[in-house]
């Protein structure tokens, strides 16, 4: 019987035959349908292959990581993120980059806004193809569009990664009322005011407050944020003579200090940012934000094309990601790990359409809180600038100031 | 092969025993120093330096009015160093000479404690002590010794010193209690019996003998001192800026030939101490008390 099975009949060799034809000409057929990426066939036929991932190496501050969520862009769009912390320290950031090799070893840089044109100068970042970032649509915010450093010679160098606008922190039960910048600067409070120690901070406030005011003729003072020579001189002189009046308990520095000078009531009303508020209220202390009417210190943390990715054949890539930082997921994560804001509409969007992933109602307060301070605001939003043109020149006003 | 270099058992070490160690050294302890002194005379470009010699990071060190802070550095070192004397001293004394052996250890532990915690930590701590609302104003409040807060207990130079002072006073009485060992108890007594009082013997007798520890805790306590950020910082208020503070500012604006000219003056500061140490505290003696 063996042998009767092996015999090849000519029903059986006609019979295969069908077979084979209809498969090759089945075959095409089936890859077409297999093949579109809405097919019903495609996770069946067991289609659904990862994409090729690709590393991307992204140095920024170690803020704006959302940490094991990046796999999230792994997954979908095969882009594993390479997270390295710069530090946020502007100068040592630009040295590495234009002396050093970081242009290179780095794909894309998260840094605070104001570098852009220094670094495109030197040849370091590249202009961003805004043809490749189709999520940079109607739903970004109008008003961070036109952030002046972000732009060089027509051309964008800066993306914003996070912004937010700050303004000052105080003590309702001893300030009932805060709602200008004079209050820092009021003899009344001598003694209990207190500003960042950091100049690109400081000096802005000062500035927004003097030209808003016209205090001592400097509402001549063009762009708060870029101070000229006679301009920074000015603002200057004016922080070192209360410095001198012993009007600042201390100056600040990081998140702790900050806390702990509103809660120990050592101060009772500092330019400062706004989530030292929520830190003292869970304390128990009357804290509350102001909303000046000179308006608000505007920040972004800037992203940057690094030269390197033409070379690594990451630029389609490097696109790719910062259109998906803007396609909603990457806001609300941050905002929910970091609290800070994603300027487009598409975070709220997204909670909307994932419930199960993100508190919709949460997510909404948080980005229109922060959209709402640009938009209801009572004066103009300066922005903060890390490198104005004279931040030499900020250096040694703030050596002095210190030395004062 | 052996050669003249240093002492072992057999009093001669050989090259290959001597020549890994000096290696070491140079290469990651005086090259660093002598590169920092000749950078200091580079001309500075937009990012780096260039090897063009000049001493203009020298002039702007008296120009621009860094001195100012470098000096004040300096007189605070020196007076928290003094102070730290002052109050380890005594301290050191009893614990070697005073307390009976089974608390010694104890005592010096204590003083190892805060060690263990953070350094930030430490200092922070400080301003709940001190501040307006503090221990110590609550206190005098309470007792009704006061009707307001005082303010100047922080955010000054006077909170700078206390801040030092708990910070490295254990560097001070380490190695006075080390150098307190080779004061035998003979020789005291000794000293009283020939008629000294207590504090002739002390001036006579003990400090001469504990020279070398008292200038290693000096130069501990005043090098940690001249190096301090943390303290400046939280303790501080806004006029008290430290040379490491304007160092690190010099560094985070790429101004690296100030920033090297300033480490050039400290390193020779700190070098000129340790050369007058060595010649006339003796303090290589020291160490021959753990031999």
């Amino acid at each position: 019987m063996e042998g009767d099975k092996r015999k090849i009949t000519r029903r059986k060799f006609l019979g295969t035959t069908l077979k084979i034809g209809a498969g090759m000409m089945a075959y095409p057929a089936l890859r077409h349908l297999i093949g579109r990426s809405n097919s019903p066939f495609r996770a069946f036929a067991g289609a659904e292959k990862k994409p090729e991932v690709k590393d991307l190496r992204l140095w920024a501050s170690g803020t704006q990581t959302i940490e094991e969520q990046w796999i999230k862009l792994e997954n979908e769009l095969g882009i594993k993120i390479l997270f390295a912390d710069n530090g946020n320290a502007v100068g040592p950031v630009i040295s590495k980059m234009v002396f050093g090799d970081a242009a290179e070893i780095y794909d894309v840089n998260g840094l605070q806004g104001g570098a852009e044109k220094e670094l495109a100068d030197q040849g370091a970042i590249l202009p961003w193809d805004m043809s490749l970032i189709p999520n940079w649509d109607d739903d970004v915010w109008p008003m961070i569009r036109n952030i002046p450093y972000h732009m060089v010679d027509g051309k964008r160098y800066g993306i914003p990664f996070t912004i937010n606008a700050d303004s000052m922190i105080y003590n309702a039960d001893k300030v009932p009322v805060c709602d200008t910048y004079a209050y820092v600067f009021d003899s009344a409070l001598k003694g209990k005011t207190s500003m960042e120690d950091y100049w690109a901070n400081a000096v802005i406030f000062t500035a927004m407050y003097l030209k808003e005011n016209n205090i001592e003729g400097m509402g001549i003072i063009e762009d708060p944020g870029n101070l000229k020579v006679d301009e920074l001189e000015g603002v200057m002189e004016f922080l070192i003579k209360h410095k001198k009046a012993g009007q600042f308990r201390t100056f600040w520095s990081g998140w702790e200090q900050g806390v702990s000078l509103i809660t120990s009531g050592e101060v009772w009303c500092m330019t400062g940012w706004e989530p030292i508020v929520y830190a003292a209220q869970e304390k128990g202390i009357n804290a509350k934000y102001a909303v000046p009417k000179e308006g608000y210190e505007g920040w972004s943390n800037d992203l940057l094309l690094h030269k390197g990715v033409e070379k690594k054949g990451l630029y389609e890539t490097a696109h790719a990601f910062v259109n998906w930082v803007y396609s909603g997921f990457f806001g609300n994560q941050i905002m929910k790990m970091r609290g800070y804001c994603s300027p487009t509409d598409k975070v709220i969007k997204y909670a909307e359409a994932h419930p199960d992933e993100f508190d919709p109602e949460w997510i909404k307060g948080k980005q229109e809180h922060v959209h709402d301070k640009f938009k209801k605001k009572k004066g103009e939003t300066y922005w903060q600038n890390v490198r104005p043109d004279n931040f030499k020149l900020y250096e040694d006003w703030w050596e002095k100031l210190r030395r004062a | 092969m052996k050669g003249k270099i240093g002492k072992s058992k057999d009093g001669v070490l050989s090259y290959y025993e001597v020549i890994p160690p000096v290696l070491f050294v140079f290469i990651f302890g005086v090259l660093p120093l002598v590169s920092i002194i000749i950078w200091s005379f580079f001309e500075p470009t937009e990012y780096w330096i260039r090897p063009h010699l000049t001493i203009a990071a020298y002039t702007k060190f008296f120009t621009l009015g860094r001195y100012i802070t470098f000096l004040k550095t300096l007189r605070v070192s020196v007076t928290v160093t003094f102070l730290a004397l002052i109050i380890g001293y005594p301290i050191a004394y009893f614990i070697r000479k005073i307390v009976r052996e089974k608390f010694r250890n104890i005592l010096l532990f204590i003083f190892i404690i805060p060690f263990f915690l953070s350094y930030i930590v430490r200092v922070f701590s400080l301003r709940l002590i001190l501040g307006r609302y503090g221990v110590i104003n609550n206190i005098l409040l309470w007792l009704r010794l006061i009707s307001t807060p005082i303010e100047g207990l922080l955010f000054n130079e006077v909170a700078v010193h206390i801040g030092l002072l708990s910070s490295y006073l254990p560097f001070m009485i380490f190695p006075i209690v080390l150098s307190i060992e080779r004061v035998g108890d003979s020789t005291v007594e000794a000293s009283q019996d020939l008629g000294a009082t207590f504090f002739q013997t002390v001036i006579k007798i003990i400090i001469p003998l504990t020279k070398p520890g008292i200038f290693a805790g000096c130069i501990f306590v005043f090098v940690s001192s001249l190096g301090s950020t943390v303290e400046w910082d939280l303790l501080g208020g806004v006029s008290e800026l430290s040379t490491q503070q304007m160092l690190d500012s010099l560094m985070a604006a790429l101004k690296f030939p100030s920033a090297f000219a300033i480490s050039t003056l400290i390193l020779a500061i700190t070098m000129v101490a340790l050369l007058l140490g060595f010649k006339y505290a003796k303090i290589g003696e020291l160490f021959e008390t753990l031999e």
